[in-house]
């Protein structure tokens, strides 16, 4: 007498024939996926970092000059440390007090990642590795945005602008 | 038939108990390498309903175990993202279980992971607006074909192995 088991279906295996088909189907879409998206690193177009809260430009970052901008109407929310490395950058988020993200750039690597949140308990943000010169780290809470600063047009995934 | 329906009301709900205390244990833990990148242990359970309930209770499961596990982690809008995602990558897993047939549960589960993985993330690129974060999407797709070949093998063992499954057992547990 069954009591478990309501359906027909056989018990599971770890191979079958079918295998044969789905495992290359599989493959070839992790292949386009890596063409599509993991871009090679374009060092020529790769000047600083940018961060962004709610769409809005906070700071920028630039190599050359090894200076922070941060925007006139942002200077409130916006304090500075100056470290060997670089900067630790925080950015005070304007959903409530006590809510902030650190961002550490790392002037000597050319690196940038968010180094401290208070954004939520899983802290997502500060556990994507640091951003170079592509990716971006997005903190959804605070509407964060962490990316790399290039000349003109960055390469743009959806249109494929190279 | 009464009986039968309540066996499997009974059956559900504890899947999905189980299936949402796994999905929120496992948010406890920090990602692997990259946020969104998780075994999928959850998915164990979904699974498991496809095998003993069918198609139509699976889909439940996920639905409250996304729903739950999303509310009681504290950030209800990623159901946004997770949700259509989930439920595609189940679709296209019950086609290979019901419609292929022949497609082995290792194979199903990794197709699901790839499939989810990536479509949670293109989601959340688009909802977020932050495309750049498509970059991340191949590794993502890597990590779930580890996680798919792990949950694959656990429902393996479970449907085949444990006692509890095992009908000789079962007949002495039916008055």
């Amino acid at each position: 007498m069954k009591i478990f088991v309501d359906t027909n279906l056989k018990k599971p295996k770890t191979f079958l024939k079918g295998d044969l088909f789905v495992y290359p189907v599989l493959l070839v879409l992790v292949i386009i996926l890596f063409f599509a998206f993991a871009f090679p690193k374009d060092q020529n177009s790769f000047e600083g970092f940018k961060c962004e809260v709610d769409g809005q430009v906070v700071f920028t970052y630039l190599f050359n000059s090894n200076d922070v901008d941060i925007e006139n109407s942002k200077k409130e929310l916006v304090s500075l440390q100056k470290f060997d490395f670089g900067y630790l950058i925080t950015v005070k988020s304007n959903l409530g007090e006590e809510r902030y993200n650190v961002i550490k750039i790392d002037s000597e690597n050319k690196t940038a990642c968010v180094f401290e949140s208070t954004c939520s308990n899983s802290k997502d943000c500060t556990h994507i590795p640091a951003i170079e010169s592509s990716g971006a780290v997005y903190c959804a809470p605070h509407k964060l945005k962490l990316s790399p600063l290039g000349n003109g047009n960055f390469r743009d995934p959806i249109t494929g602008g190279l | 038939m009464r009986k039968s329906l309540t066996r499997k009301i009974v059956l559900t709900s504890l899947l999905s108990a189980f299936a949402t205390l796994a999905f929120m244990l496992e948010n406890l833990f920090p990602p692997l390498i990259l946020p969104g990148a998780k075994m999928g242990v959850s998915n164990v359970f979904i699974l498991l309903s496809v095998y003993f309930l069918g198609g139509k209770y699976a889909v439940a499961v996920l639905i409250v175990k996304t729903t739950l596990g999303s509310l009681f982690s504290g950030n209800l809008s990623s159901i946004i993202y997770s949700l259509p995602s989930g439920l595609f990558a189940l679709s296209i897993e019950l086609v290979l279980i019901y419609i292929v047939k022949n497609v082995s549960i290792v194979c199903i589960s990794v197709t699901g992971a790839i499939l989810n993985t990536t479509l949670q993330n293109a989601t959340f690129c688009l909802v977020s607006s932050t495309i750049e974060y498509l970059a991340y999407l191949p590794y993502l797709a890597l990590i779930g074909v580890i996680g798919g070949i792990t949950v694959g093998l656990i429902v393996y063992f479970a449907v085949n192995k444990l006692p509890i499954f095992n009908e000789k057992n079962n007949a002495d547990l039916n008055p």
